[in-house]
């Protein structure tokens, strides 16, 4: 079984707005899915997302966005309050397949690791959105390497595959 | 939701006492319930549905088909129910009267063989 | 696009890719399932899970499509296959002689599951479990009601049952009452009246919705879907209670409670 993602659409159109509203000085946006697990672990749902207020980025002329530590504590606090895990989201704004640059490849695996080390039953993760496609990994349960998510659909009425 | 004295009722007899809510229904997962005497398996995980459902006021649901002497009707047999299969006989008591672990007791009375 | 799909073209650019993409699963493969199973591998899918563990009998052959005489004995899933293969012969089909319920993590994978279920309360657990793992699912049924002056009365239903949508509780369809009048008939009922002209009207438009769910290629995809089928005039139309719903979401299945099941300590 591949490694599949299920987004409902409703909270990926959430996403999508959310990170599309300019910032003061941050040149992107980032925002937390929540996540599920199933009694498959290679099947993993989202159950909702929450954006990172505007008074939680911090300037860092070396990332297009940089979080603070009240963004992480809250992201922190929603898995033990919700029991989801946290897969954090971005936005490469560009049509076709995307992927990590080298900043996303610098910081977002620690923070997702230490999602992990706050409850390693749930799932943690990293999706980058593009205008089409959509990229992810994530850190399954019980194990230490992080996984690409092979498919990632949207679903409502109808059925997307990014 | 339940009454705090009848949940504290029982979770002194099971410990491990959960609450699950899926299509609108509630259930309270009785882990290891200990069966009446002359019942295999001898105790075995159950879910309480004291709201009821399929016509029943209450209902009592195994993760197991219990073998027990007395001739039961299973009519709920590999009933899906937050993602394990379950299994239920028929057997209708009184609705909204009894504390929960009355219902449990009442419910096992089926098994009763004496 | 091979040749073979011009003619489906219509459905928009990458709908083959999106049709070929989509895992589908169809549970029960009886009356309706073995029309929609056809259609599927006319169409193009690729990727099936098919659940059904009962052999072909004498009494099928009125309306098992694929089923041949000489079938009488063999799984439905082996006709369903040949079928498939048939017309799609690098089709991957995984199809499994039990319910569903005990052998449920393949289903667990697909985007789409038709559901071709007798009760209400297997209809209700696989809305449930498709509902668990945001998978779009569409219940098809047909029954025919005998009475005793009047001539019978044939009627069915498609339902398209989506993730966040109003599911078949929210229609209606599913009711504590009728899910008591099940309970309590429990192996009473004898065999339901079928025949194959209803299913293949049933199967087609659950196709139908399918289509439209990968592809779009009518610009509107609405859930739920509900249609009903009066069978004795031959008609397909907009349930009312899908057109006059108070509410859009549903309280039976919120968002918030997909996944694995959460068991509170309390």
């Amino acid at each position: 079984m591949q490694l599949t993602l299920r987004i409902p659409k409703y909270v990926l159109e959430q996403a999508r707005q959310d990170l599309a509203r300019p910032h003061s000085f941050a040149f992107e946006r980032v925002g937390f899915f929540r996540c599920r697990p199933t009694i498959q672990p290679k099947l993993v749902v989202i159950s909702g997302y929450d954006a990172v207020p505007d008074g939680e980025y911090m300037f860092d002329s070396t990332a297009g966005a940089c979080i603070g530590a009240t963004a992480i504590q809250s992201a922190l606090q929603r898995i033990l309050t919700h029991g989801s895990g946290q897969v954090h989201v971005h936005w490469h704004e560009h049509d076709g397949p995307t992927g990590p640059s080298r900043t996303d490849l610098r910081d977002q695996p620690r923070l997702v690791q230490s999602f992990q080390n706050v409850d390693e039953t749930l799932p943690h993760g990293i999706v980058i959105l593009s205008n089409t496609h959509a990229w992810g990994v994530l850190l399954l349960p019980g194990t230490k390497r992080f996984q690409e998510i092979k498919k990632i659909s949207v679903v409502s009425g109808g059925i997307e595959f990014l | 939701m339940f009454p705090t004295d009848q949940i504290d009722e029982l979770k002194e007899l099971y410990p491990g006492l959960a609450l699950i809510e899926e299509a609108g229904n509630s259930y309270l997962l009785l882990p290891s319930l200990v069966l009446p005497t002359g019942c295999k398996p001898e105790s075995v995980d159950a879910l309480l549905c004291p709201a009821g459902r399929d016509g029943y006021p209450s209902r009592l649901f195994f993760a197991d088909r219990i073998q027990c002497p007395k001739q039961l009707n299973w009519n709920a047999s590999g009933v899906r129910i937050a993602e394990r299969n379950w299994h239920a006989y028929s057997w209708k008591i009184p609705g909204t009267s009894l504390r929960l672990v009355q219902m449990v007791f009442t419910h096992l009375t089926a098994l009763q063989c004496n | 696009m091979s040749d073979r799909y011009q003619r489906q073209s219509f459905l928009g650019a990458g709908s083959q890719e999106k049709i070929e993409r989509a895992k589908v699963g169809v549970v029960g493969i009886g009356g309706g399932g073995s029309h929609i199973v056809q259609q599927l591998a006319h169409i193009g899918f690729q990727d099936y899970v098919l659940y059904d563990p009962q052999t072909v009998e004498d009494t099928n052959l009125n309306r098992l499509v694929g089923a041949k005489v000489t079938d009488i004995g063999k799984e439905k899933r082996m006709v369903a296959k040949r079928l498939i293969k048939g017309l799609q012969t690098k089709a991957r089909i995984l199809t499994i002689a039990d319910r569903w319920q005990n052998v449920s993590e393949p289903l667990m994978f697909c985007d789409l599951v038709f559901g071709c279920l007798d009760t209400f309360q297997d209809r209700d657990e696989i809305e449930t479990f498709c509902r668990r793992h945001l998978i779009l699912y569409i219940d098809i049924g047909m029954d025919i009601h005998e009475a005793e002056k009047d001539p019978p009365r044939m009627a069915g239903q498609v339902i398209l049952s989506a993730p966040g949508a109003p599911c078949m509780k929210c229609l209606g369809f599913i009711t504590p009452e009728r899910l008591a009048n099940e309970a309590a008939k429990y192996g009473a009922a004898g065999p339901h009246p079928q025949v194959v002209w209803p299913n293949g009207v049933l199967a087609s438009s659950a196709v139908g919705l399918a289509v439209n769910a990968l592809t779009t290629w009518t610009a509107k995809v609405s859930a739920p879907a509900y249609l009903s089928y009066d069978g004795n005039l031959g008609l397909v139309g907009i349930h009312p209670k899908a057109e006059y719903m108070d509410s859009t979401i549903c309280e039976h299945y919120p968002l918030g409670k997909v996944g694995a099941p959460i068991f509170q300590l309390i």
